[in-house]
């Protein structure tokens, strides 16, 4: 049989529902971000590491320029730490599609005849592996092939090394190295225009003239070999010198796995903040109500107490309230957290390539939440509980004292307190009256403020970053690199193609930088004097000239390094003499995207003991040029030997523009949502409770001749305020917020930086304000349903 | 303003009438009827005391009057206005210009004092007393500045008169005004409204359930069961010192 206590806790439960859903509501968004994200952490990690085992990732690669595969053995074999390894040869390659406007690239990488087991291997998707019959044969990364419509039996030609090859598709796979797959030097995918072939071993060395010999090491360590990554790559290296190593880089260093890794770290930050600032809002707003509760229930808690319930039995009864609320919220946040999984999952299968990424949920993950949304309610509650086991029953039974009232400081100013007409002082003492619960209102206002600045801010940056680099940076048309570096010929050469209006010469070299404390990975790029199509900028956009001499570095480079301008660093090139060389910081630049070092060409081609050397250029091509000219510019690029990869500035900038849009539209719009859910269900509470605080207030005034309208802007006043004050704490709240989340998607690779323009704090308060009278029109339909004549002899 | 008790209680001189009113509240699944067809008239310039025992019809009858509730059926002329052919913004606008309200519990804003309570009265209309003449008025001069929780229940129900006739009201409704103070305050607010009265003319509709304090009143309706089941007039009303409870 159910007790009686159980029965008034129903009964009290379905009284409070409004003030108790929208808790409930607040605590359920906790609930629902803890599922997702831990849900989706948990799936795309387990599916990296499936994915990594299954397929045998590769804990090291080294890129060398040409070296015999029977000397990578045995010096492999050589090294303690190295497990197994293997050699390959790997290209880029521009795609020569007929009657195309879109330059397509690929990479070539070679596979055993048999790929199976291979290190850094694949997984067949469609058709079939290499067979033993025709050697130019090729297995498409999966992605690409798709968004080219391409399959088992079709055929495409490749231009690389100077080659032109016919090659025929056979399947398409997907690999463990290219999870997340972009072009070199971009950071957007776009699968129509780049992808990986996969050939086979010996037909890449009888196309690239590679006979026994590769250009690219792949390689597993030991377990003792892990534990000195960097040990294992040094010796490596130095093995490998005399074959000329370009690049020597551990798991966590390769960009498709670092893209991955910054993802499951940014999942782990967000899974603990997210969750932690909802649970927190949620209990002190329950709080607010089981306090309020304590109050109202006095008489009937002191009868209960008076006829013999214990405390114990009390203490379970009104923790029951808090733990029932916090576990409807749990419930419910963890249906949307199911939800909102499968819709994070949806977003990761689209950006990343796994075999098999499900959104799974676990049910530990559910309870976790349910567990955790009750513990914060109950936590809530306590303060309340607190008030109810004080009680003396004699006392409790007595109504309570009426409440005092005095001035506010604010009243007490000499300027302000005349001017404040009645309604400002009511709102002012009203706030006074209840400090604990405004403090509430406005720690719960700044973090939703914090959560829309942050969504905006988000926005912001990435629009900064796209803008930056697109049309400030970046103001070439397309961009050729070579396979090997050029001279000052090739660049007249690719100024006589036709529709080139401009072009300029590019040095790019990957160096180590090491400075006293730190040593780093970078690349210089190297450009003339008068460069216009690649122009060095400040943050604020003004153009920076290139030093004669020394290097002019991003100012996030420099201080990872802990340098200043002045400062000396030791560059290793991994091109040239590969001699380190001791040169001198001339200048940093305020740079809002990347760890950019810019230096002159001809001083960079000094230091490598060259002259008049360069790796690319960039184009600026006829402004309004239609397509046939582009057509005739890119079959004429296909043709020039020694070309690497052409890119379409624009097109890349669209995709880099697309893909962040996608990625965060729905993040915003649930940031939003998020924020919505804080500001309505605190205001919404705020007002109901106070408006059952002042019911007969509120009847009298309208008895008096007041409107609805009139009596419910007192009450709008009072939200207005604390809320305002709130989203202003919540403007540097959402700053520093947004520089922490900026800060954590940062790489050696590239770095953003956080962009806030002005209107976006303005748009953060209005859309902040637009919650508040949203709940107001709720405040106005419950004034105007009140019933005056029962509220006018309420005893308060 | 001593009446006529020669006269009836549909006089022209009324300046409330009140023609078959009802009024059925839904409880639940039935209704209840709390006015059954009351017909009555208060006249301008005097004391109405309006009693009955709990549950007559007093409060909702007095509700009426001052345009909080709308009758089922039947008319409540107030000055000439007919309060159900009025729309809900109408009727506030009446509340606001021509109706002063005393509650029993005073319902006074507690983070309000004195005067800023007075004010959320005087500043709804344009020509009314300033705070500090009404509450003079009351003989609360110097206790402007004092909060409810500052003051007795007395003062408190001084406050509430002068924050309702500080609109300077044709009609003063009083709900038990003495309802929750001892003897000696109840005849000091009873004095007071008698005062106002014949000074101000203000017309008073006072309901109570003690018939001694009805005797301070020109004309005192009793109400039954919903029905008004006498009117009696008095010529020469008592003084409120005179009454004894």
């Amino acid at each position: 049989m159910v007790s009686v206590l159980t029965r008034k806790l129903l009964r009290d439960l379905a009284r409070s529902g409004g003030t108790l859903s929208a808790v409930a509501v607040i605590a359920a968004a906790g609930a629902a971000c803890l599922v997702a994200f831990v849900s989706s952490l948990a799936n795309l990690e387990h599916a990296r590491d499936d994915y990594y085992a299954s397929a045998r990732m590769a804990d090291f690669w080294v890129d060398l320029r040409k070296c015999p595969v029977e000397d990578v053995r045995r010096a492999a074999a050589r090294i303690e730490g190295v497990a197994d390894i293997r050699a390959r040869i790997g290209w880029s390659a521009v795609l020569d599609v007929e009657g195309t406007t879109m330059p397509v690239n690929a990479m070539i990488l070679s596979l055993p005849s048999d790929p199976a087991n291979a290190i850094a291997g694949i997984v067949m998707k469609k058709g079939s592996a290499f067979s033993a019959g025709a050697r130019n044969q090729t297995i498409l990364s999966d992605k690409f092939a798709r968004a080219r419509s391409l399959g088992p039996g079709d055929t495409l030609t490749a231009v690389a090394g100077g080659q032109r090859r016919t090659l025929v598709v056979t399947g398409t796979a997907d690999s463990p190295e290219f999870i997340y797959l972009v072009s070199p030097g971009s950071i957007a995918e776009d699968p129509a225009t780049y992808g990986v072939l996969y050939v086979k071993h010996d037909f890449a060395e009888d196309m690239f003239g590679f006979e026994g010999a590769c250009n690219g090491i792949v390689g597993l360590l030991t377990p003792e070999g892990e534990r000195d990554v960097r040990g294992v790559l040094e010796r490596l290296s130095r093995e490998l010198a005399p074959f000329g190593v370009l690049n020597a880089y551990a798991r966590k260093d390769q960009f498709s796995a670092q893209m991955i890794d910054g993802e499951l770290q940014q999942l782990g930050t967000t899974s603990v903040l997210l969750p932690a600032v909802f649970f927190g809002i949620a209990a002190m707003v329950l709080n607010i109500l089981m306090t309020r509760l304590a109050e109202k229930q006095r008489t009937v808690v002191g009868t209960l107490k008076a006829i013999g319930y214990g405390d114990g039995r009390l203490v379970r009864h009104f923790l029951l309230f808090g733990a029932v609320t916090g576990l409807a919220g749990g419930a419910l946040g963890s249906l949307a957290g199911v939800w909102m999984t499968a819709g994070m999952t949806r977003l990761y299968r689209f950006y990343f390539t796994f075999p098999d990424l499900s959104s799974r949920v676990a049910p530990a993950v559910v309870a976790g939440a349910c567990a955790l949304s009750a513990v914060f309610a109950i936590l809530g509650s306590l303060q309340g509980l607190r008030r109810v086991l004080r009680l003396h029953p004699a006392e409790a039974m007595r109504p309570q004292s009426p409440p005092s009232a005095s001035q506010t400081f604010a009243e007490r100013l000499p300027f302000i307190g005349r001017r404040l007409g009645f309604r400002w002082r009511m709102v002012l003492r009203n706030l006074d009256r209840h400090r604990a619960r405004a403090l509430i209102a406005v720690i719960s206002a700044a973090f939703g403020a914090s959560i829309l600045l942050l969504a905006f801010g988000f926005l912001d940056s990435i629009g900064a970053i796209v803008d930056f680099q697109y049309r400030k940076v970046l103001r070439s048309d397309y961009r050729l690199t070579f396979d090997s570096e050029a001279d000052d010929g090739a660049l007249g050469e690719v100024r006589d193609l036709p529709g080139v209006v401009r072009a300029e010469p590019v040095l790019s070299v990957v160096c180590t930088f090491a400075s006293r404390s730190e040593t780093k990975r970078g690349t210089i790029t190297g450009i003339g004097g008068g460069a216009e199509l690649l122009v060095p900028r400040d943050a604020d956009g003004c153009v920076v000239a290139v030093p004669p001499a020394g290097l002019l570095m991003a100012d996030r480079m420099a201080g990872a390094l802990g340098l200043r301008t002045g400062d000396r660093v030791t560059v290793t090139p991994s091109r040239g003499g590969r001699r380190p060389v001791d040169v001198r910081v001339a200048g940093t630049i305020r740079s809002s995207v990347g760890m950019a070092v810019y230096a002159s060409r001809d001083w960079l081609n000094r230091i490598l003991n060259e002259r008049d050397v360069l790796n690319g250029v960039e184009v600026l091509f006829q402004s309004g040029a239609d397509d046939t000219l582009r057509r005739e510019f890119l079959s004429s690029v296909v043709e020039r030997p020694g070309i690497g990869t052409v890119t379409d500035i624009a097109r890349e900038k669209r995709a880099l523009r697309r893909q962040m849009d996608g990625a965060l539209a729905g993040s915003v719009i649930v940031m939003v949502l998020f924020a919505g859910v804080i500001f309505f269900g605190v205001t919404l509470n705020g007002t109901l409770v106070s408006l059952e605080e002042r019911r007969r207030e509120a009847a009298t005034l309208l008895v008096m001749g007041y409107s609805d309208a009139e009596v419910g802007a007192l009450f709008l006043r009072e939200t207005l305020l604390v809320n305002l004050v709130g989203a202003l704490f919540g403007v540097p709240l959402g700053v520093f917020g947004l520089h922490f989340f900026m800060a954590t998607v940062q790489t050696d690779a590239f770095s953003f930086s956080a962009e806030l323009r002005p209107e976006s704090v303005l748009y953060t308060l209005l859309t902040a304000l637009s919650f508040v009278f949203a709940c107001h029109a709720v405040t106005r339909r419950i004034l105007a349903r009140l019933d005056w004549r029962e509220s006018l002899n309420v005893r308060e | 303003m001593p009446i006529d008790p020669e006269r009836s209680s549909d006089d022209d001189d009324a300046f409330v009438r009140l023609e078959n009113v009802t009024r059925t509240f839904p409880m639940g699944e039935v209704d209840v009827r709390v006015l059954r067809g009351v017909t009555a008239s208060i006249p301008r310039g005097c004391v109405t005391a309006i009693v009955g025992e709990s549950g007559s019809g007093k409060t909702t009858l007095l509700n009426l009057i001052g345009g909080i509730d709308r009758p089922s059926d039947g008319r409540v002329i107030v000055g000439g206005t007919d309060l159900v052919k009025l729309s809900d913004r109408e009727l506030t606008f009446f509340r606001r210009n021509r109706v002063g309200f005393v509650f029993q519990l005073y319902n006074l804003i507690a983070t309000l004092t004195a005067r800023e309570n007075v004010m959320t009265a005087a500043e709804l209309v344009a020509d009314a007393a300033t705070p500090d003449e009404a509450l003079s008025l009351v003989g609360l001069d110097g206790f402007g500045d004092h909060f409810p929780g500052q003051l007795s229940g007395g003062q408190q129900q001084r406050v509430s008169i002068a924050r309702a006739i500080a609109k300077r009201p044709e009609l003063l409704l009083c709900d038990e005004p003495t309802g929750a103070l001892d003897r000696e305050t109840g005849v000091r607010i009873l004095a007071l409204l008698q005062t106002l009265n014949e000074r101000q003319g203000v017309t008073i509709v006072l309901i109570t359930h003690s018939r001694p304090i009805a005797a301070l009143a020109h004309r005192v309706l009793s109400l039954e069961d919903g029905i008004v089941r006498s009117v009696r007039d008095s010529k020469n009303p008592k003084r409120a010192e005179e009454l004894e409870w």
